[in-house]
């Protein structure tokens, strides 16, 4: 199956690279860059401010729009290659300050591809960056700023809302299905802070391995968890059942999509509004 | 069935021009197409004879990925193959491969430590080859008693020293945030992703030398394999030429696994495919071992550029995959000859 769909992505582009590289001699403006998106948030930026089309292929961590399903994939962000990347023909690479390994980007740089790095959100302000930035380098001014003009009226939505001040943990499935807590530096946390959330696992940072007895100690009223995480925490049933968190009711635990979740994309303020409501119904 | 000793040499040739064809295969293939005459024209022109008038990005795809990538995978795969053969030479055990003597291990650590404390991705090649060098050389000291190296002593010193760094790693993975872990992973591995010509420019003339002391030594391993003692009235000095093999290996095994990461499969097997193929006297198993790792290894990565193309699979997947159904082959078709050596 690998192989074929392989075969098919190496060989169908290649007409259309002639006509492109036809179209480029004939008039260079008529064709627009051709786009490789890397990150979750980097891609649903660029579908956000309409250079979807340009997009020729994205990284296994792009999931939203569903459309980029459709799209090649060149691997894992962390893990990419230059080759498949190069394979796509792009004109212009744009990838996640996360992404790697560098050498990768490097080679890029080599072949002659321009490269632009996006650092990754952790706060509102760092994501109306992200999409600025992003608007300029796409030249779609228009677009960057009602995008920017929605992100900043759903949080000021938010800011209507009757926030709670819950204490809350972020979990997602470690190594032999334990459980990872989010502490501080991560998005979780900084998407707890903008609903008025307190992460109750601010003594470390990064993900930690939490055992059940932890679990107790850290108290929480509400657990989250990204939705991918859940088949390696045995699901919702599965998490419900751990010993260090079966005191708590069952609307305690809230499922979100996890890179609206955790990608503070264009929708985080969306995300913060459905995260507060949840959050309301998880109350003690 | 032996081995006919006239039929070595041809064999030996043969492996050569398989893995020189392996070679010019990996240039030319890839995810992104490129005409067989135009990749013969880049090469040329590489090699300073005639020009090149291919697009650039072409150019660019086999001067700053291919032809470094393919030159690592030999260097790679003959070290570790040439290394793994020495060592099972030395030791007189089949299942000796270079990181049981702690070299992968130490890489790790040492990269695990630039990575986690954060000092620089410039460093990392450097740490990995200090990490690699210094539990080796732990290894030998606890191996050594009374100025002799005791190949069992060096056995169980790699166990300890391996359950110790590997403690250490599981620390530093447990330090390591989400980013950190991330590269660690990458790292451990293996992957031929991140080679440049800056790192080829020093590993090609070190590993080379380091092979051509393992060639030259095929008499004493031959000695060696018949005991000690023996060895001694041969006229063999055991300890020289251990000290001297065991010093080339870890030079040239932990100078290529500070670039790589870890690669399964081809310290260990290929010197046993190799005895399979020509028998097990060292002045053909040593240089066929060399030959048959680099060739494996570029196969391997090859592949593993194009199965899953656009994206890669990590290459240690790929020569365990490629390597173990040709070694179960071999196995099969002679393990009666196995069953009379051990007789």
């Amino acid at each position: 199956m690998f192989v074929l769909r392989a075969a098919g992505r190496i060989v169908w582009p290649r007409g259309l690279f002639c006509a492109l590289g036809l179209c480029l001699i004939t008039a260079v403006q008529a064709a627009p860059p051709r786009l490789v998106a890397i990150g979750g948030s980097v891609t649903e930026t660029v579908f956000a401010l309409d250079a979807g089309d340009q997009v020729v292929a994205v990284d296994t961590s792009s999931t939203y729009p569903p459309v980029t399903a459709e799209l090649p994939k060149v691997g894992y962000a962390r893990t990419l290659a230059a080759e498949g990347i190069l394979a796509m023909r792009p004109d212009h690479v744009l990838a996640a300050e996360h992404a790697g390994p560098e050498a990768v980007f490097e080679q890029l740089r080599g072949a002659g591809i321009s490269v632009t790095r996006v650092p990754d959100p952790r706060s509102a302000e760092d994501t109306v960056a992200m999409i600025e930035t992003l608007a300029t380098l796409l030249n779609r001014p228009e677009q960057g700023q009602i995008l920017v003009s929605n992100l900043r009226a759903s949080l000021q939505g938010l800011a209507g809302m009757e926030l709670h001040p819950r204490d809350a943990i972020v979990v997602i499935g470690g190594q032999g299905g334990q459980v990872m807590v989010a502490g501080q530096g991560t998005a979780a946390d900084a998407m707890l802070t903008l609903v008025g959330a307190r992460n109750a696992a601010d003594q470390f940072r990064g993900y930690r391995p939490v055992g059940d007895e932890s679990l107790l100690q850290l108290a929480p009223d509400a657990v989250i968890v990204p939705d991918h995480a859940l088949r390696t925490l045995g699901g919702l049933d599965g998490l419900r059942a751990r010993p260090g968190l079966a005191p708590l009711p069952d609307h305690a635990f809230i499922v979100m999509d996890s890179l609206l979740l955790l990608g503070m994309g264009p929708r985080m303020g969306d995300a913060a509004q459905s995260l507060a409501r949840s959050l309301d119904v998880a109350g003690p | 069935m032996r081995i006919a000793p006239r039929a070595r040499l041809p064999v030996t040739g043969g492996l050569l021009a398989a893995t020189l064809v392996a070679a010019l295969c990996g240039l030319a293939l890839g995810p992104l197409q490129i005409p067989l005459a135009r990749t013969v024209d880049i090469v040329l022109s590489l090699v300073g004879l005639g020009q090149s008038s291919v697009p650039a990005h072409e150019q660019a795809t086999i001067e700053i990925i291919r032809m470094p990538r393919v030159l690592m995978a030999l260097v790679t795969g003959a070290a570790l193959a040439g290394g793994g053969a020495v060592l099972q030479g030395l030791t007189r055990n089949p299942l000796v491969e270079p990181a049981l003597i702690g070299i992968s291990s130490g890489a790790a650590l040492g990269a695990a430590i630039v990575i986690v404390v954060g000092l620089g991705s410039v460093l990392l090649p450097a740490a990995a080859f200090a990490g690699g060098l210094l539990s080796a050389l732990a290894v030998f000291a606890l191996a050594r008693a009374d100025g002799r190296t005791s190949a069992v002593a060096l056995l169980l010193g790699g166990v300890a020293i391996n359950a110790l760094t590997a403690a250490a790693l599981g620390l530093m993975i447990y330090a390591a945030d989400d980013q950190e872990l991330r590269s660690l992973t990458f790292w451990m591995f293996g992957s031929l992703a991140r080679t440049d010509w800056d790192a080829l420019r020093w590993l090609i003339p070190l590993v080379g030398v380091c092979c051509v002391f393992m060639v030259r030594e095929h008499r004493a391993l031959d000695a060696l394999a018949l005991g000690e003692q023996v060895a001694g009235h041969l006229g063999i000095d055991a300890q020289r030429v251990r000290n001297r093999l065991l010093t080339v290996t870890v030079l040239a095994v932990g100078a290529v696994v500070a670039y790589t990461g870890v690669i399964a499969f081809v310290g260990l097997v290929v010197p046993h495919v190799v005895r399979l193929l020509l028998g097990a006297h060292h002045r053909f198993l040593i240089p066929g071992s060399l030959i048959v790792g680099a060739g494996l290894t570029v196969v391997a990565d090859t592949l593993a550029r194009m199965i899953v193309a656009p994206a890669e699979l990590p290459i240690g997947v790929v020569t365990s995959l490629v390597g173990a159904p040709v070694f179960i082959t071999l196995l099969w078709s002679r393990r009666r000859d196995y069953g009379q050596e051990g007789a």
